[in-house]
């Protein structure tokens, strides 16, 4: 493509008009479902059509957790929110979604753990997810585990 | 004279004048403010840098088509590359537009010289100095990037994701975590193995694809995920783990590199071909080879275009294995 072909909407003011053209794009205030998620997974087999669809109803602290989810064809699950990821287990997921967006669910950010606040729940959650180089270990072998789950037909989570 | 792109870490020119022109582009306001384009929270200036930053969000947020969701209008599928060859080109006219300098050329990240260092090693590259990017942290609190409340030009995350995906305002520094999500970063072998694939991209054209791309954006092998492309992302962390990680000017510099390696791949002697082309079902609008990509930024651009854009840059290397 020659520089000239490109017909840029490059000045500033254009490309504000480019993306206040898609307001709704960016004023959704969930991108996801309202309740469960439901994934469907879909493919052919000696000319069959398989179709697996899989429920999601993920909760923190008792408040839903409803953005995008996806299941790829070989188990992997996925979380829109945190797009360079795939998960073998939806428990893992949810532990890196709380670790990404730390304001979203009440705890403060850094790398210290926070003393649970007389809410047992927290109390559960504490060992799982604070990043440590165990957890990493873990979570790559969690990888493996998932193609292993996926050659036996297990769903994912 | 077309730009030339170079490493950020072997020519100081090209890491001062980007962040010369990041940092402008962030402190151009438009004039609208959040608000304006309906994003939730406080009301908050939006500038030529955030533009960018909601450009990529929207498109990640596009699924093509509708009724799946892995596949989207710039990732998990062909049109990944050439998509952000596009997102690229746009930011690096605006560089030159700020920086009145019609040559620059947007640098490179070689992450995977920086994935022959050891874990420890990485996290103190030389990218990482306060002259280059700054370092890590909650906020970061070093280098050209670093927050500091009480200046108004310290550089300030003011569009970011929510764990709901959906886009909020927000006032705060930039984030960083380094090797909190992935140990350490790609190394070249792993590039030398994505240049080795015979095909660009293969069917059912998703996160689980064979082929190049797929192995670019970081998808496979499945027992080594996330690789290449969303290894880095991963290994930042912070910022560079939602749909908004454009905030974080080493999104840039990342891509420049998976750009970089996928123009290695285009002058390899076999040179595999963009697939699919456009007999290629219409459940993949938007990856076909000659379908509109999701532009926003421009008028309608294809991926065919993207495949030759040496009038807009090169490369001052293609060494990248």
């Amino acid at each position: 493509m020659a520089k000239d072909e490109l017909d840029l909407s490059g000045e500033p003011k254009s490309l504000v008009e480019s993306i206040a053209r898609h307001e709704d794009d960016l004023s959704q205030e969930h991108h996801g479902h309202e309740g469960p998620i439901e994934t469907v997974r879909e493919t052919r087999y000696r000319n069959h059509r398989i179709v697996v669809r899989t429920t999601y109803a993920i909760t923190v602290d008792d408040v839903p957790v409803e953005g995008h989810l996806g299941v790829s064809n070989d188990g992997q699950v996925h979380y829109h929110a945190i797009p360079n990821l795939g998960f073998s287990s939806a428990l893992d997921l949810v532990k890196k979604v709380i670790d990404t967006f730390p304001e979203d669910f009440g705890e403060s950010y850094g790398d210290e753990d926070e003393p649970p606040h007389g809410d047992g729940g927290h109390d559960h959650d504490d060992g799982g997810h604070e990043p440590s180089p165990g957890a990493h270990e873990h979570g790559e072998g969690g990888h493996e585990h998932g193609e292993d789950a996926h050659e036996h037909g297990k769903d994912p989570a | 004279m077309a730009a030339v792109r170079r490493n950020i870490l072997t020519d100081a020119t090209a890491r001062d004048q980007y962040i010369e022109g990041a940092r402008l582009l962030k402190a151009e306001q438009l004039g609208p403010t959040t608000t304006s384009f309906g994003i939730p929270g406080p009301a908050l200036p939006v500038s030529t840098w955030d533009l960018f930053v909601a450009w990529h969000h929207i498109a990640m947020n596009r699924f093509t088509p509708p009724s799946q969701m892995d596949r989207n209008a710039a990732h998990r599928g062909p049109v990944f590359l050439p998509w952000h060859r596009l997102m690229l080109i746009l930011l690096e006219l605006q560089f030159q537009r700020v920086l009145e300098d019609d040559n620059f050329g947007l640098p490179y990240w070689d992450w995977a010289a920086d994935g022959e260092l050891s874990p420890a090693q990485q996290a103190t590259s030389a990218l990482w100095d306060d002259d280059t990017l700054g370092g890590q942290g909650s906020p970061v609190s070093t280098g050209p990037f670093a927050f500091d409340a009480a200046q108004a030009d310290s550089w300030r995350v003011l569009i970011a994701a929510n764990a709901q995906g959906a886009l909020r305002s927000t006032n705060r520094g930039l984030r960083r975590a380094f090797g909190q999500s992935a140990p350490d970063l790609p190394r070249q072998s792993h590039v030398a193995s994505s240049l080795a694939l015979a095909a660009y991209d293969q069917s059912p054209w998703s996160t689980t694809s064979g082929g190049f791309r797929n192995r670019l954006e970081g998808w496979r092998p499945l027992a080594a995920a996330p690789g290449l492309h969303n290894r880095v992302h991963v290994w930042v962390g912070g910022d560079m783990l939602p749909s908004s990680s454009p905030n974080d000017p080493v999104f840039y510099l990342n891509h420049c590199n998976v750009d970089r390696i996928w123009a290695a791949f285009q002058a390899s002697a076999s040179n595999p071909p963009y697939v699919p082309d456009n007999s290629a079902s219409a459940t993949l609008q938007g990856h076909r080879i000659d379908d509109q990509m999701y532009a926003l930024l421009s008028d309608p651009v294809t991926p065919r275009q993207m495949l030759d854009v040496q009038s807009f840059y090169s490369y001052d290397s293609l060494d990248v294995a």
